[in-house]
């Protein structure tokens, strides 16, 4: 008889719940057009901004953490510089939610903590970039459209969070 | 319904939220306005593959250089410059039209060759050594 020697949690369970929905969200966005290039609704952000909110920062963490390892190897990207830029882009955006988490309730709504993430994702893509891909100061024309994009998918996402939050109340 | 939980998603914001959203709305405004409002060059680098040259945009010139594919026409007019002519198959340079703004760049691939705008005093890099 095996024995098992990793007992997996209740919360083990969870996150890989809300990892495989986040997972099915990234392939959804993956295939579908996107009218300019690189800008992308990240929709699978909804998952890790609502794992935070209901949950807490831990579940958070590991849901965007596995989101972006699997959803890279199913996608054939691994440790391609788009697997590296959806990486950065990714710990950018929990470290900032990591400083705002504690402010959720009294002094922020989901719709800041979408935006400052969104924001975060893009500004830690643009160092790494700047840094290693293109290094050529020639990239921050582009940044104002990254940041309206940010902008408005950072509302949308953040409205589309406050509906599944108010579902499951 | 759509309106209803518009609404009411937006009698959930706080204080923070406002805040957030209008300093962000602001930043994006600004670097557009940024964008737009950029400073005029002073000068013109031509690279090919084996030299960089470097012109005044005062005054005009037009100019063929050679690239591996044959001879490229440059011309600057007015403080502006562009490809005029070009061997290449798309033309994606000569369809660029005019440039005159700093950092802006226009660039050959086929026959190697690019222009960009620089201001007064050109930041130096690794690749001027």
């Amino acid at each position: 008889m095996t024995q098992q020697t990793i007992k997996p949690t209740h919360d083990d369970h969870r996150i890989a719940k809300l990892a495989a929905v986040a997972i099915i969200l990234s392939m959804i966005e993956f295939f579908f057009p996107s009218p300019i290039p690189g800008v992308k609704p990240g929709i699978a952000n909804i998952i890790t901004l609502y794992a935070l909110i209901s949950f807490n920062f831990y579940t958070a963490f590991w849901v965007s953490i596995i989101r972006i390892f699997i959803s890279s190897i199913l996608l054939g990207s691994f440790l391609s510089p788009t697997f590296f830029l959806s990486f950065i882009g990714g710990i950018s955006s929990l470290l900032i939610l990591f400083l705002l988490k504690n402010f959720y309730g009294k002094f922020f709504g989901v719709i800041s903590l979408s935006l400052w993430a969104s924001f975060a994702h893009i500004i830690g893509q643009f160092i790494l970039v700047r840094l290693w891909i293109v290094p050529d100061d020639g990239i921050y024309t582009l940044l104002p459209f990254f940041l309206l994009s940010g902008l408005i998918f950072g509302v949308v996402n953040g409205f589309i969070t406050f509906l599944l939050l108010k579902q499951k109340k | 319904m759509i309106k209803k939980k518009m609404s009411k998603f937006i009698n959930s914001f706080k204080v923070g939220d406002v805040l957030t959203l209008l300093f962000f709305i602001a930043l994006v405004t600004l670097l557009f306005i940024k964008l737009i409002n950029l400073p005029e060059g002073e000068y013109l680098e031509i690279e090919t593959n084996n030299e960089s040259i470097i012109f005044n945009l005062e005054h005009d010139i037009q100019k063929k250089f050679s690239g591996p594919l044959g001879l490229t026409e440059i011309i600057i007019h007015n403080k502006r410059a562009r490809f005029k002519e070009s061997p290449c198959n798309k033309k994606y340079c000569v369809h660029h039209g005019w440039i005159n703004k700093i950092n802006e760049t226009v660039v050959c691939i086929p026959n190697e060759i690019r222009i960009s705008i620089i201001g007064k005093n050109k930041p130096y890099d690794s690749t001027n050594y």
